[in-house]
């Protein structure tokens, strides 16, 4: 049983690693191979700050709040391991600040300890009259991707760096499943007219002493499109743009005034940190993550997709309740072709 | 009277924000700076910086509070605003875990924290050994940058600033009007004061950036605090100890003790030993006092036994050091018009 996974990003490697952590032990016959045209720590996943937090609202949709719940709840559990510090991840506390009162969100009770800010703490943010704060965890895609990369070596997961253009090109040959978790680009491997790239554009600094996020919002503008300030382990990013439509990565003067200024604004002592990288990437937006499973003829054979993309701004948020998701669709698909070993019944 | 001349010994952090406080409610003061040791060579250099009071068994508690809010919102002032790296001052976030509930949930200063409440029964989850646990934010003082940045604003008044060791007292009666007196632990020395006693801590400083929380140990034995460039993970309570050197031993039970409560320290590296004694005291001593000796008088002001508070309450006992100043400035001005006389 040889399946293909197109992208190396937190979406691809996470689910090759679920489905061969599941599957392996009862398929010794199980190869996975990666194929991606960039890896780590050239993906849109590396560029995120990585900070678990979903957006404010998940419009009703009940099974990408389960998902995130999940990667909470399964992250929070790695906290203990001596792992983490590898995997690049850690508690952090922080603010969400509004201009207005803003309904709790749906993760809520899924984070550590939220509860609106006091007056005092809302002193800290001048402009600003509401806001949450709570306990959640950074998981940074630097450290997060060679980690999972070095798990999936270690278990003799193959890796290819080529740019894949068609379902073709890699269904050949004996590969029954094709994991599709190729981000912003999935359109070009299948038209898929929701996806769109949310363009972000951030500003790395030298600033220690931030020890909290803070991201604020502006209900009118919509998300990420009002300044945040997240603190890595290395680095703290700035941020706050969002354009929906924009496929350009190339930085951009006017996005990084904005964002200089808005963030040094939010917090002053920024003013003095030093500058040490800016980037942009693509969030691969759609109105709702595509995660399901097509079947397709290619030539004269069949071939199962399990398509896993569409992640938006908060891959990072989701990623393992979709790679569990992908991994149980990877079941049905074994129990389907008998290939799942099941003892032999008593002859009679 | 025209320009009192003012020396304060001592340069940690009670000396140089008592000598600030000084020019600010006396400008025309001449303020000195005497010590035999400056930044990063002082017992405040070895300290977190926590703003995580400390309470004296002698002092009243009001005056205590006072002391710590004073110093709570200055802070606070200084780290939302454009100075707060180059002053070391940044708000922490993080939490106060104990073995069983202690009689007292709500400290005095629960008010004057941050966001202060008690820990939800999932966060209570990663303490598997601690039953109860607080949950706030505060400022830390990271220092060199503090005590630096005050002695920076001490120079654009005009504050000199040397090193001298001062044995006694009376050796600067000639040269000032009023001293003030903020050596810590050397108070014992200097003045005499029995009722003042080490306290030896000793602190790990380690590289770990990944850690942005603090959590303490009710019992005020175990702790990890966050600073801007290192952690400081702590350490010991030994009564009566002397003792500057580190001890291999504590430190590898400090070690030990912060990893069971934070995992991940683990990977820590560049690990620095250092060791301070906390110049402890029933009660802060924040008291004017005037010396005489052979029909001399020297007004002295003293401001020293912080013991493991200090830069909790550091700019509350300066501002009531400098008032003290003041009034020995009153009485000297007082007494020199009555000579006139």
């Amino acid at each position: 049983m040889r399946v293909a996974v197109i992208g190396a990003g937190v979406i691809g490697l996470s689910s090759a690693l679920c489905i061969h952590e599941q599957f392996h032990g009862l398929l010794p016959s199980l190869e996975l191979e990666v194929y991606a045209d960039r890896f780590t720590p050239h993906t849109t996943s590396d560029g995120a700050a990585g900070l678990w937090q979903p957006y404010l609202s998940d419009h009703g949709n009940l099974q990408e709040t389960l998902w995130n719940k999940e990667t909470f709840d399964y992250l929070l559990g790695h906290m203990h391991s001596p792992a983490s510090k590898e995997m690049g991840l850690y508690l952090i506390s922080g603010y969400n600040l509004f201009t207005e009162p803003a309904p709790d969100p749906s993760w809520k009770n899924i984070v550590l300890g939220f509860r609106n800010l006091t007056p005092k703490e809302l002193e800290l943010f001048p402009g600003y009259s509401y806001g949450w704060f709570n306990t959640a965890l950074m998981l940074e895609g630097r450290s997060y991707l060679p980690w999972l990369t070095n798990r999936l070596t270690q278990r003799g997961v193959k890796f290819f760096h080529k740019k894949v253009e068609s379902f073709q090109e890699v269904s050949g040959d004996g590969v029954d499943v094709v994991l599709n978790c190729s981000g912003i680009r999935s359109g070009e491997l299948q038209p898929d007219p929701e996806l769109q790239p949310g363009r972000g554009q951030i500003i790395k600094v030298l600033a220690p002493w931030v020890k909290h996020f803070i991201i604020t919002h502006d209900l009118k503008s919509g998300i990420y499109n009002s300044p945040y300030i997240i603190p890595g382990s290395e680095f703290t990013v700035l941020g706050g743009i969002y354009q929906h439509g924009n496929w350009s990565e190339e930085n951009s003067a006017k996005d990084h005034k904005s964002v200089w200024d808005s963030c040094c604004r939010l917090l002053p002592a920024l003013q003095k940190a030093k500058i040490v990288d800016e980037w942009s990437g693509l969030r691969p937006a759609r109105p709702s993550v595509r995660l399901e499973r097509e079947s397709i003829r290619l030539g004269n054979r069949q071939a199962e997709v399990i398509h896993n993309y569409g992640h938006g701004g908060f891959g990072i948020t989701i990623h393992w309740g979709c790679a569990m998701a992908a991994a149980r669709i990877f079941g049905n698909i074994l129990q389907e072709k008998k290939q799942l070993a099941t003892p032999p019944g008593p002859r009679l | 009277m025209a320009s009192p001349k003012v020396a304060v010994v001592g340069a940690g952090v009670i000396g140089l924000s008592t000598a600030l406080c000084i020019t600010e409610t006396c400008p025309s003061c001449s303020v000195t700076v005497l010590s035999d040791q400056f930044s990063p060579n002082t017992t405040s250099d070895v300290a977190a910086g926590m703003l995580i009071p400390h309470t004296y068994p002698d002092t009243p508690i009001h005056r205590q509070k006072q002391w710590f809010r004073e110093t709570f919102t200055f802070l606070f002032a200084i780290s939302n605003s454009a100075e707060a790296s180059e002053a070391g001052i940044h708000l922490v976030s993080g939490w106060q875990v104990f073995k069983s509930t202690p009689k007292e949930e709500l400290p005095f200063w629960s008010d004057i924290v941050l966001g202060f409440r008690a820990m939800s029964e999932a966060e209570l989850l990663k303490f598997p050994q601690h039953q109860f646990g607080q949950a706030f934010t505060t400022l830390k003082c990271d220092c060199p940058p503090y005590l630096l940045w005050l002695e920076k604003r001490l120079k654009t008044t005009g504050t000199q600033m040397y090193t001298r060791k001062v044995a006694d007292l009376w050796e600067l009666h000639s040269e000032y009007d009023i001293v003030v007196n903020c050596t810590g632990m050397g108070a014992h020395q200097l003045v005499g004061d029995k009722q003042l006693f080490p306290v030896r801590g000793q602190v790990l400083k380690v590289h770990a950036p990944w850690v942005k929380q603090f959590i303490r140990d009710g019992d005020g034995l175990t702790y990890i605090y966050p600073g801007i460039h290192r952690v400081t993970l702590g350490g010991t309570r030994e009564k009566g100890s002397w003792s500057l050197s580190p001890d291999p031993g504590a430190t590898r039970d400090i070690f030990d003790r912060c990893c069971s409560l934070e995992p991940s320290l683990q990977g820590a590296q560049d690990i620095e030993v250092k060791v301070g004694l906390r110049p402890s005291r029933q009660c802060v001593r924040v008291q004017r006092e005037v010396l005489s000796q052979g029909g001399v008088k020297l007004p002295v002001v003293h401001n020293y036994g912080h013991g493991a508070g200090g830069f909790s309450v550091h700019w509350g006992t300066a501002n009531e050091a400098a008032h003290l100043v003041g009034e020995c400035i009153s009485a000297l001005q007082g007494s020199s018009s009555r000579a006139k006389l």
